[in-house]
């Protein structure tokens, strides 16, 4: 018994090929290796053809080919095994590219990646209007180029500057601008796709159609060096020398633009074999795999229905309360907001407003976008409305006392199913619920600043949460599409522990007289979005005292936390908001550091040198010693979600693939070497954990 | 009489503010959309079990196809419900609460919202006629500099705006000159027409002062800034009588009694109320302010008053509900002119000219002025026209059990020579 094939094709009296690309027993086309390998012998069989005239490709009904099949990239282990992998690729297109009988691409749904490259190479493009249909190059958002020739085709396709902005930021492409680009020869409705490429195939078959098209206007030779170089200056400022993907692209791409198609694609395999291989890349891809995995990860609810949702009330119209209202009214949910005083509600809509018209008013239609959204939410500063939410999610000022009284208060309110959803940063949700009576369906709901940009929900679960609230939870995560991390309770959860443990150890450099311009660029120089210095100006230094004070009881066993924030704070100085931080504030902006708050510290104003090496590991070390603890100690229930809730809720560095992942590209031991290390010149607070001891001595790993 | 008993279980309006004032950025949908999202989340009604919505506005702009679904669709209700636009400018909120109230009684929906709204700030722009007719041909022109030179063939002097004609399609004549006629006929005193303005705005003042007008208002957030606003802003609690009596006339510059003073003002607002079938409040557990006993709407003789909308359509909702003028407890009756009001109160009592114009045998009776309009009215509170009657229904239905009455009459005049009115029961 043979196979099922990938590629089938029919052939029509007229001399039309009909290919079809489908692979079977998945619902996605990928470039697979038996693609390639069918594709090569279709090729083979084509060239010798002499009937053939012209072929209509086509794809799968709901999409034409997705993109590469990444774990097949994945287990490639040698630079050279990836260039020949290129090379291959590379050549079957050329092969395809180079065919006396013209193949039409007919693109429905999305054509990415390697599906884009085979498209490319195809003699015309005819794609459907559909929304599902995308063409993209998304390669560079896994760390990695298009190695089959698509650096060099796209730019001949369409104008520089797109071809540049599509290769290096790897966004889609829509139907209409794909046509405008030239990307897509022509436009077909969905329905008529296949008919569409037949009716084409039939008439060039016939000689009644001729294949024409324009050449994108190229940019003069003499111009392209000075064009190069300002190409150059962008990504060093973009991808922050943490990227090595968008360079290697823009060398590619400029090689085939001097010395011709042949040696930019020798350029392009060379280049494929160096990102293949990158730690850039394996961490991308780890973190691309983990988020999908914690996105369709339910944990303890997993299989468990939610209950329906369509009107949630959010307590507190604040900086939180009104991000969380617009982000779920954009979703759609009938939104009910509630604050002290119609001074408060009416800052929290005018906010929700603003989020809402900057996401929609330049997009199509977008005034009727944004006001469709923005009616669903309606505030109050009293409780009216509450009767009928299905979902609560509190986001009032972080006091224990004045969270105990509004839990008690809007509980009197709701309806008996309403789930209640706590959005504090740092208290133990399980000391929340106990102002509650209804313990089984209280959670917490972690949400980032600001809301609407930041991906991250950390969900919070004690030992009485039931299955069904949290199934309700991932479902409005969906539905607002945000990736949850499920984590159990304990004083700052994961999210607020670790980043808190990040800043203590910038506050302990601080107090040994670090420069608070070295802490913050050593920590951006490996990655980090912001350096810990900064982020406690911008979370505010009263805030991040505040959460450090509840972090005590977990602290407090293995180290005494500097009292550096505790000092700024009751010295009136609060960060970016009130314009005295680490840092000097003048009209909005942050100036230079602010060398008045070195005297807080225990060294006083005199400081010294510490090397950006010493910093930068010492903070990452931090980090990831902190998740360690929360895997060991089960707040964490696996280590991925230690990796997404660190790149996506508190700015680890993404090029690093989250803590765990970092951990074990180091080596577990020889991070609880250098753990070791840190424990004898700075005591208790670096100790090692007894999970990292264990996986040194058995040699397991968290990502098998 | 109403097949089935159909419940008021609450409403709500937004702010009565004088057009271009509080609300100068806010449409009659905007306004409508406030007043029934607050009515819904205040009435804790969840919003799966509202069927219908009805309302309207009495100038309405061409965007506003249909207020109703504009309005359900924009704050969220079920996609399917069934939302209707209907108008009888003054008279229009109590036009769609008798017809949520019929759908109800009728048994095709359960729970319904009626309402109206109304913006003068937003009111629409009438181009001249010789710049309308080049308008209308440079828009079938593609080239936009060939557009201009179409326009531009307009002599600049078209484009001096015209009052917006205000003229009674049948008559010629505006409302306030209508009101002229009538006072005239009616032998009604400037000095009477002042009087009762006067009482109207010391009304209003102690029913905003007790906290009774408080009560039926929602805040609006207004757009841009959403800035709150909470309160009416054309009362005068302590209006000046000697200051009303120096106002020119408006109408008959000569010999007219008509003064801004003694007329309702251009006013934007809305308003908003939750029906429901009797069984329906009791199943969902609600208590009923009052029920909708029945109602009578009618056109009037425009020869005899163009403003005599409560004279004809009273009768009609007495007859309805086997009622006579001296079983009701409370008058709503809306003030579009104090001259107006005085007018239709002694017609109530012109047993001959009754007799004569409508074939009554009785007159409709004497209305007592104790229990008439005890929370002003819209001279005083200000007249959004499709807002006005969702207003009255909402203050008589509170005002019932305060006054110990059983029986309501809500009624308007309205223009086009038209009116309406309903007739209230209070819950027990």
């Amino acid at each position: 018994m043979t196979e099922p094939k990938i590629l089938t094709m029919e052939k029509l009296d007229t001399g039309v090929g009909i290919l079809t690309f489908d692979a079977p027993n998945t619902p996605m086309n990928t470039i697979s290796d038996q693609a390639t390998l069918e594709l090569a012998e279709w090729i083979d069989q084509a060239e010798k053809d002499k009937d053939l005239k012209a072929v209509a490709l086509l794809g799968k009904s709901t999409n034409f080919i997705a993109g590469a099949d990444i774990s097949e990239i994945q287990k490639i282990t040698k630079i050279e095994e990836a260039v020949q992998l290129s090379a291959r690729l590379q050549g079957l297109l050329n092969r395809l590219e180079a065919l006396d009988k013209p193949v039409i691409a007919a693109i429905h749904g999305p054509a990415l990646g390697g599906g884009l490259e085979l498209a490319m190479a195809c003699h015309y493009r005819i794609v459907s209007s559909a929304d599902a249909t995308v063409l993209g190059l998304p390669e560079v958002k896994l760390g990695l180029l298009p190695g089959a020739g698509g650096t060099q085709r796209l730019m001949r396709l369409i104008p520089l500057q797109d071809a540049m902005e599509a290769v290096l930021t790897g966004k889609n492409i829509r139907p209409r601008e794909a046509l405008k680009l030239g990307l897509a020869d022509e436009l077909a409705l969905p329905y008529r796709i296949r008919e569409t490429a037949i009716e084409r195939a039939t008439q060039i078959a016939r000689g009644e159609f001729v294949i024409k098209r324009k050449s994108p206007p190229m940019p003069p030779a003499k111009m392209l060096p000075a064009l190069y170089e300002q190409a150059k200056a962008r990504i060093a400022k973009e991808a922050r020398g943490i990227f090595p993907a968008p360079m290697e692209i823009l060398e590619s791409m400029y090689k085939g633009l001097t010395d011709g198609m042949k040696a930019g694609l020798d350029e392009e395999s060379k280049r494929f074999g160096t990102v293949v291989m990158s730690k850039e890349a394996s961490s991308l891809i780890h973190v691309f795999f983990s988020e999908r995995g914690s996105k369709k990860d339910m944990g303890p609810a997993a299989g468990v229905k939610p209950k329906p949702v369509a009107k949630i009330g959010v307590l507190g119209a604040g900086i939180m309360g009104h991000g969380i209202a617009a982000v779920k009214a954009d979703a759609g949910y009938l939104v009910r907001m509630k604050d002290r005083d119609l001074g408060a509600v009416s800052a929290g809509l005018k906010a929700a407003s603003d989020v809402l018209r900057k996401t929609w008013i330049k997009r199509p239609r977008g005034e009727f976008e944004y006001r469709r959204r923005m009616d669903l939410i309606s505030a109050s500063p009293d409780y009216s409305g509450f009767e009928k939410a299905d979902v609560c999610i509190e986001a009032v000022y972080e006091d224990i006392d004045l969270k105990h009284r509004v839990i008690k208060e809007v509980e009197e309110v709701l309806p008996d199913h309403a789930i209640f959803a706590s959005n504090t940063s740092a208290i133990p949700i399980t000391r929340l619920a106990e102002a509650s009576k209804r313990k089984e369906q209280f959670l917490g709901m972690h949400y980032f600043s600001p809301v609407h940009k930041m991906p991250l929900i950390e969900i919070i679960v004690t030992k009485d949460t039931s299955k069904e609230a949290l199934a309700t939870a991932c479902m409005l995560c969906a539905k607002t599409k945000k990736t949850p991390i499920i984590v159990n309770d304990g004083a700052g959860f994961f999210t607020s522990r670790v980043i808190s443990r990040y800043i203590q150890e910038a506050m302990f450099m601080l107090d040994e007289g670090a420069r608070i311009e070295d802490i913050d660029a050593s920590a951006v120089k490996v990655g980090f979005p912001v350096g810990p210095v900064t982020v406690s100006d911008e979370v505010g230094l009263d805030t991040a005292a505040k959460v450090g004070h509840v972090l005590l009881e977990v602290f407090q066993n293995r180290f005494s936390p500097s009292p550096l924030l505790d000092k700024l704070a009751e010295a009136g100085r609060m960060g970016r908001k009130n314009g005295l931080g680490f840092y000097e504030y003048g009209d909005g902006k942050k100036k230079g550091p602010d060398a008045s708050s070195y005297a807080l510290t225990a060294q006083g104003a005199e400081r010294v040198s510490l090397t950006p090496d010493e910093i930068s590991n010492r903070l990452l070390l931090a980090f990831c010693l902190e998740s360690a603890l929360c895997l060991e100690e089960d707040i964490l229930r696996n280590p991925r979600d230690g990796d997404i809730g660190g790149i996506m809720g508190i700015g680890f560095p993404p090029n690093l693939g989250g803590p765990f992942h970092y951990m074990q590209t180091r080596g577990i031991a020889a991070v609880a070497d250098d753990l070791a290390k840190l424990e004898e010149r700075f005591g208790g607070r670096f100790q090692v954990p007894q999970i990292l001891k264990d996986m040194a001595g058995s040699g397991k790993v968290f990502f098998p | 009489m109403l097949p089935k008993r159909v419940a008021i279980i609450d409403g709500y309006r937004t702010p009565f503010c004088r057009a271009g004032t509080e609300f100068m950025e806010m449409d009659a949908v905007d306004l409508a959309k406030v007043a029934t999202a607050e009515l819904v989340n205040r009435s804790e009604i969840d919003v799966k079990e509202i069927d219908e919505v009805a309302m309207g506005v009495s100038i309405g702009h061409p965007s506003i196809t249909n207020l109703a679904r504009m309005v359900a669709l924009g704050i969220g209700l079920r996609k399917d419900v069934h939302a209707y636009h209907m108008q009888i400018a003054c008279a229009t909120s109590l036009l769609t609460a008798a017809h949520v109230a019929m759908s109800i009684a009728l048994g095709s929906a359960d729970v319904g919202i009626a309402g109206g709204a109304e913006s003068m700030s937003f009111v629409p722009i009438l181009a001249n006629e010789p710049v309308r007719r080049a308008i209308l041909a440079a828009q079938a022109q593609k080239d936009p500099q060939q557009q201009l030179m179409t326009i531009g063939q307009v002599p600049l002097m078209q484009f001096i705006p015209q009052p917006t004609p205000i003229q009674e399609p049948y008559t010629g004549y505006s409302m306030g000159e209508h009101t002229e006629l009538m006072v005239q006929e009616w032998s009604v005193s400037r000095e009477a027409q002042d009087d009762f303005a006067y009482r109207s705005h010391k009304m209003a003042g102690e029913a905003v002062a007790d906290g009774r007008i408080p009560a039926e208002i929602v805040p609006v957030f207004a757009r841009p800034d959403f800035k709150p606003v909470t309160a009416d802003n054309l009362i005068r609690p302590n209006p000046d009588r000697a200051k009303m009596a120096t106002l020119p006339p408006v109408f008959d510059k000569e010999v007219g009694t008509i003064t801004a003073a003694n007329s309702s003002p251009l006013t934007d607002g809305a308003s908003a109320v939750l029906l429901m079938s009797e069984e329906k409040a009791k199943a969902l557990g609600y208590k009923p302010k009052a029920f909708i006993k029945g109602f009578g709407f009618s056109g009037v003789d425009l020869d005899l008053g163009m403003l005599f909308g409560p004279v004809y359509s009273t009768p009609k909702a007495l007859k309805n509900t086997g009622l006579k003028l001296s079983d009701i407890d409370l008058v709503e009756m809306h003030e579009a002119f104090a001259g107006q009001i005085l007018c239709n109160l002694k017609a109530f009592t012109a047993k001959d000219w009754l007799k004569k114009n409508l074939g009554l045998d009785e007159p409709i009776g004497e209305v007592n002025m104790d229990r008439f309009n005890l929370m002003g009215g819209s001279i005083s509170l200000g007249h959004p026209f499709a807002a006005t009657g969702g207003r009255m229904l909402i203050s008589c239905a509170n005002q019932l059990p305060r006054v110990d009455g059983t029986f309501g009459l809500v009624t308007a005049c309205a223009a086009n020579g038209t009116g309406g009115a309903v007739i209230l029961e209070r819950a027990q």
